[in-house]
């Protein structure tokens, strides 16, 4: 079975949409939604929920004011000033903590509890491409990188189960610990750049990003005739540096047009060229793949 | 005064927003204005302010986060670190005699350093990102970059935000989303600038964006950018929660081209410039009013 995750550097060049046509031509695959923060896979996925599960990523502690000693030892201990002192009494900073749970192990008389606390869902749906496993982080919530593993986790449990030849991941933007996970160990990054100065910057970050994790790489130019200048720029980058370029993708507002009726371009206009070209990409994949 | 600009989804234009507004602010003799790119994973910012070679030489600054060493000699394989730590960032193979750190899960807690009774523990600082002051117009950009492979970004907008000058109007560029690192930023800035895309995409991450501000107490308006008029779920949204919509940037190839060269709207549609100031004084007015509330 081979994994194969849609990146970008940069939010907004189209990975959600391109997932979504791919995933209404390619048989037999598996799905992952793992821009957690932001999850928007569903809408034209449509997905019918069959197991929901809560996500407890971080631990809440909490300062039980008539135990405390007044000692201060939890405020100076911890690094990221997440104990706040407001006259005489010592509360958590909820936004700043950040888990380490030292203050509840240092406090001398066990005057801090610890609390589960659920950061968010995730699901594993049936949909009309397909079994999806998707996400939502709660809000203000960290620890999405452990959600993003979960949601590989199970996509991959399902596509055993069920024997899919792929998955097809839906990336997060950036290149923080979500985007590492997300590309841990899969067969393929396929990197989504638009021609403008800013996505070439990124995509030469994310490509280091690639070359560190010794993820194969390879990039789809989404929106390529909005600025055929920066094209050529990012082809030669590509040439440059060995990375197979898959596909220009022309800007085409049919991609928004299909997202209002909550389907994939491929399913909205069969017969556009666009999703000629996107065919062709799949394809190209496909070789990369089982090189 | 701190504005952020933020969005549930990226790829919406925070950025453009962002180095719009403060460029038309600049413009204006009676304010001072700086602008800081807190997106640490891809800052994008200077791409559009700092061209000329002159201003890119930056003052770097770099951030340091401390990472446990330890000794071997003093170790007794105990374990005690092992189970302090939160992130499963020290592995120990007692058997081996083995113990190391996983640099990339550390998030500098401490923790180990205080669970260690044999002093086998001591910390080394390493670099996990830079904040750059540009040179551009009298050191008005400042900048927090992430290095490539570092997970952790808080120590870098904590530092970034120390650098800030309080006489200045601060135009603040978010990372995109609602993760605990955009709350970080957004934690002490006076009013946030959402920018929104009019589609099913962007109503969805929109309406997570206003759970979290509703939560935070955050007053806030939202500019909703690319718009083509014929999707108006997001103006519907607006009315219904009784939310400021500031204003509409419509979808102008144009527009789209002078973006992707990097050329700032408001140097080529002075129309365009009036409008984000027109923004501002809008912002502002909200948070004044509500303040009086207070």
């Amino acid at each position: 079975m081979k994994q194969i995750t849609l990146i970008s550097g940069k939010n907004g060049t189209g990975k959600t949409s391109l997932t979504a046509a791919f995933a209404a031509m390619v048989q037999n695959a598996a799905f992952a939604d793992c821009d957690v923060d932001a999850a928007d896979l569903h809408i034209i996925f449509t997905p019918n929920i069959i197991e929901q599960f809560d996500f407890v990523g971080n631990k809440k502690v909490v300062i039980q004011q008539e135990e405390c000693i007044r000692c201060a030892l939890c405020h100076t201990l911890c690094r990221f000033s997440a104990i706040d002192h407001i006259r005489n009494q010592f509360y958590v900073r909820e936004f700043s903590c950040q888990g380490c749970d030292l203050c509840r192990k240092s406090c001398p008389v066990g005057a801090i509890e610890q609390i589960d606390r659920k950061s968010g869902d995730y699901f594993i749906s049936d949909s009309r491409f397909g079994l999806i496993v998707h996400a939502q982080l709660g809000v203000g919530e960290d620890f999405s990188g452990k959600l993003v593993t979960l949601v590989r986790e199970n996509a991959l449990k399902v596509a055993n189960q069920y024997n899919k030849e792929y998955i097809i991941i839906d990336g997060p933007p950036g290149i923080g610990n979500t985007a590492m996970s997300s590309i841990n160990g899969v067969d393929l990054a396929l990197i989504i750049a638009e021609p403008t100065q800013s996505s070439l910057h990124n995509l030469k970050r994310m490509f280091t990003l690639t070359t560190k994790l010794a993820v194969p790489a390879a990039v789809i130019i989404n929106k390529s005739d909005l600025n055929p200048e920066m094209t050529i720029e990012i082809i030669n980058y590509c040439q440059e540096n060995k990375l197979q370029l898959i596909a220009e993708v022309p800007y085409d507002r049919d991609f928004t047009y299909a997202m209002f009726q909550q389907k994939s371009l491929t399913e909205y206009k069969p017969e556009s060229p666009t999703v000629a070209i996107i065919e062709r990409a799949w394809n190209r994949i496909q070789k990369q793949l089982f090189l | 005064m701190k504005f952020v600009i933020a969005s549930g989804k990226g790829g919406t234009g925070k950025t453009t927003v962002a180095v719009n507004l403060f460029e038309a602010l600049r413009m204006e003799d009676n304010i001072q204005v700086e602008i800081i790119d807190a997106d640490v994973e891809e800052p994008n910012v200077h791409l559009f302010l700092a061209k000329e070679a002159a201003d890119i030489h930056w003052e770097t600054t770099v951030v340091e986060a401390k990472i446990p060493a330890i000794n071997k000699d003093n170790c007794t394989f105990c374990g005690r670190c092992v189970h302090f730590c939160e992130y499963d960032a020290i592995i120990m193979q007692e058997e081996n005699q083995h113990i190391e750190v996983v640099e990339d899960l550390c998030t500098s807690c401490g923790a180990c350093l205080y669970a260690c009774n044999d002093g086998a523990i001591t910390e080394e600082e390493v670099c996990i990102g830079k904040l750059g002051v540009y040179n551009y117009e009298n050191k008005h950009l400042l900048e927090g970059r992430l290095d490539v492979g570092k997970p952790f970004a808080a120590p870098i907008i904590k530092s970034l935000k120390a650098l800030k000058n309080p006489n200045r109007i601060s135009i603040i560029d978010s990372p995109p989303g609602i993760s605990r690192t955009v709350v970080e930023v957004m934690y002490d800035a006076e009013f946030i600038i959402v920018v929104a895309e009019p589609s099913p995409f962007g109503l969805n991450d929109l309406k997570l964006m206003v759970k979290t501000l509703t939560n935070m107490r955050k007053d806030f308006g939202v500019v909703i950018n690319r718009s083509y008029g014929e999707y108006k779920e997001v103006h519907h949204f607006l009315e219904k929660k009784q939310i400021p919509l500031l204003m509409e940037i419509p979808f102008k190839r144009e527009y789209a081209k002078l973006n992707s060269q990097i050329e700032l709207l408001i140097h080529h549609d002075e129309d365009l410039r009036l409008k984000f100031i027109a923004l501002f004084e809008e912002a502002k007015n909200i948070y004044i009013q509500k303040s009086m509330y207070r």
